[in-house]
């Protein structure tokens, strides 16, 4: 069936004919199977373009998955082999492919039975345990195996390392940085796997937002994290050299930084209502609540003088929900943090960050020149300097 | 300009076989209801891309005369233990289980039932072959779980290899899979250009009809090798039992056996184009170079079902 039936069936049936149809279709011969280089697609490919074009029939073909692999497993937890090899091997490389939060329960029921899997295919060259790792490196929640992908490297089989680093990858960027050395051992232990510098060059494409430097620097220590270093700056150039004119989505880095330099200063908190713990950027390593991305928020750009000030009592703004990045002010808004917190933050916060950035822009002025520039009788407003 | 590769004075012509379902092409062989019933079900198969596609698969089916006879019967076992086909659907996957039966190791173009279509010695001092940006990251750089079915995922991968940020030094695992490494010459691909329009002729010329992978706006990657590169200095023909890879396909051209190698089919004018080998997997890391072409300015030409529909 190619992907518009399979859409079209899916749409109308529950999820026990569905996972009829999948015993139906995939248990076939797949030009993938014991194959470690580019071949043409297998037979899963519309299954897989059908769950990716339509989402909402994510969960219905997850536990039509779950369902029809778990049949499997039953059969082969009294028999001690697989009935239907190739349909558990269409259904690991669909597994591998596209996430199925619903197929879980199988993919950890076959954890349970490595040999039977290792031998189901291994007439045709094929590991199907090898398989199972990459659906579940693919379908692991919230990097849950993080120690277990760890443990893989140092495995013999190099499908089982390849497997490792893809998990590690899959784990959130800021636990893969940790493991890259380690993960370096590895792949020069294994030549039949990609390179060190591949490796590197994905988790960066990855998760192109991550805070590279900064994670860089706090876990890649001595002359090996020295050339980790060096690799991730040379395959993510630009991000090293942050401009405050590049940026124009999420300019909650710049506050941070700022509102440190200030915290350390002046800014006192009764514990727990911090700025730093309320308001710290999706970039921060210490973000604690939720943030809004500029995708869920659509309209977000530069964050101005006057953002700041939105919600000032007695301002044009007063009483105006927030709307962009920076720190909430006003009472009254509907921001997301809470409301005492909010307004806690206001009285705090707000009046002192603007009267400070009005200082830093002054000294900028001063620093470039052309504030001296002016002549005396200007009504520019810094030059009380 | 001409030709780098010596193409036969004569164009190989597909001949004929009549109404008859014979597969294979091999006179005196006996057809089963079976087999029949198969093949006309084969000719009611149409795909959401290709509404020949069943027909033409047929016809090759017909016409193919270089498939070993042990291979051949393989096949055909496949087909007999299989149900009376009744159904399109049916007869697809009873297609899929042949396929999968011929290409057991024992059985495979590799084995020695397939002597007879291994090459003398290797045609050209430098191959090619081009696979699409997906299958390319997800097998031989893992970039598993990266969802390269985005389209730009796909262009910005193939942006690094433009860029040289990926080398063969960076790949893992193989080139080819259990089916083999089909491959051309390179002077027939490589120094051809990279532009979109560039890209589209060489894709129509390699005979790469699968929209999916080589559609509009599509980038492809071309690994170009040395022969030595190729394990045990063997290739063979390619057979109607190795074309493609899940399905056969439909845009492939039976050679005769007086031919040096097999020819990929021109999707524009259907005729043969490049030269065509299959050899065993290699790794991958020896590849010599490797060329990212751009998108394809169109998507791949269909006038070779028209011209193949003619004869079949």
């Amino acid at each position: 069936m190619d992907k518009n039936s399979i859409i079209s069936f899916a749409s109308s049936k529950n999820f026990g004919e569905i996972a009829d149809l999948i015993r139906k279709d995939l248990d076939v011969w797949s030009p993938l199977v014991g194959s470690n280089g580019p071949t043409g697609p297998g037979p899963e490919e519309p299954y897989a373009q059908a769950i990716e074009s339509d989402s909402g029939l994510q969960d219905k073909f997850g536990k039509a998955v779950n369902t029809v692999l778990m049949g499997e497993v039953d059969t082969a937890s009294a028999e001690e082999k697989f009935p239907h090899p190739m349909l558990v091997f269409n259904l690991l490389v669909l597994l591998r492919n596209v996430k199925l939060p619903k197929a879980r329960p199988a993919i950890a029921a076959m954890r349970m039975m490595p040999g039977i899997l290792a031998a189901a295919l291994a007439e045709r060259d094929a590991d199907l345990y090898a398989d199972l790792l990459y659906a579940l490196a693919v379908n692991q929640e919230n990097g849950e195996e993080f120690e277990f992908w760890r443990s893989l490297l140092g495995s013999p089989q190099w499908r089982y390392v390849g497997a490792a680093v893809v998990g590690l990858r899959n784990c959130g960027w800021e636990k893969a940085v940790t493991t890259l050395p380690e993960v370096k051992k590895a792949i020069q232990q294994h030549p039949e796997l990609p390179s060190f510098r591949a490796a590197v060059m994905l988790l960066i494409d990855e998760n192109p937002m991550a805070n590279w430097p900064q994670c860089a620097a706090r876990y890649l220590k001595g002359s090996e994290g020295a050339s980790i270093r060096a690799l991730l700056q040379e395959l993510s150039p630009g991000r090293y050299e942050v401009s405050l004119d590049k940026i124009d989505a999420v300019p909650g880095t710049v506050l941070d930084d700022y509102q440190r330099r200030m915290s350390a200063k002046k800014v006192s908190r009764s514990a727990g209502q911090n700025w730093q713990e309320n308001c710290s950027s999706p970039l921060s390593p210490a973000r604690s609540r939720p943030y809004p991305t500029p995708e869920a928020r659509p309209g977000v750009g530069i964050l101005t003088l006057g953002d700041l000030r939105q919600g000032e009592k007695g301002g044009i703004h007063e009483g105006k929900p927030a709307r962009k990045y920076g720190p909430p002010c006003g009472s009254g808004q509907r921001g997301y943090w809470p409301q005492p917190i909010a307004e806690k933050r206001y009285n705090n916060v707000g009046h002192e960050l603007w009267s400070c950035l009005k200082d830093v822009f002054c000294f900028a002025k001063l620093k470039k020149g052309s504030l001296q520039s002016e002549p005396m009788w200007s009504h520019n407003r810094y030059n009380y300097v | 300009m001409e030709s780098p590769w010596p193409f036969p004075a004569q164009l190989p012509k597909i001949e004929r076989f009549g109404e008859d379902r014979r597969m294979f092409g091999q006179e005196g062989d006996t057809h089963t209801v079976k087999e029949s019933a198969w093949l006309d079900a084969m000719r009611s198969v149409s795909p959401p891309h290709n509404d020949s596609w069943g027909v033409l698969v047929a016809a090759n089916f017909r016409e193919d005369k270089n498939t070993a006879p042990a291979r051949a019967a393989v096949f055909r076992q496949a087909i007999e233990s299989a149900e009376r086909t009744t159904s399109a659907d049916e007869a697809n996957k009873v297609l899929h289980n042949a396929l999968g039966e011929v290409n057991r190791p024992e059985n495979r173009f590799d084995s020695a039932s397939n002597d007879a279509c291994r090459l003398g010695s290797v045609p050209f001092d430098q191959l090619a072959r081009a696979v699409d940006v997906k299958n390319f990251g997800e097998r031989i750089l893992q970039a598993t779980g990266m969802n390269l079915r985005q389209k730009d995922r796909r262009v910005h991968l193939a942006a690094r290899v433009r860029a040289g940020t990926i080398t063969p030094a960076d790949l893992g695992g193989d080139v080819g899979g259990q089916n083999g490494v089909w491959a051309t010459d390179a002077h027939s691909v490589c120094g051809k250009g990279t532009d979109p329009q560039q890209a589209a002729d060489i894709r129509d010329r390699l005979g790469l009809d699968d929209p999916d992978r080589f559609g509009e706006g599509e980038p492809m990657i071309v690994l170009s090798y040395q022969a030595d590169k190729i394990p045990d200095n063997a290739v063979y023909r390619p057979t109607v039992v190795d074309a493609g890879g899940f399905a056969v396909s439909a845009a492939w051209l039976p050679s005769s056996p007086a031919d040096a190698t097999g020819f990929t089919q021109d999707l524009r004018t259907g005729q043969p184009s490049c030269p065509e080998i299959i050899h065993k997997p290699f790794q991958a890391r020896q590849v010599a170079s490797l060329t990212a072409m751009e998108g394809f300015a169109t998507g791949p030409a269909t006038g070779y079902r028209q011209e193949r529909l003619k004869t079949s």
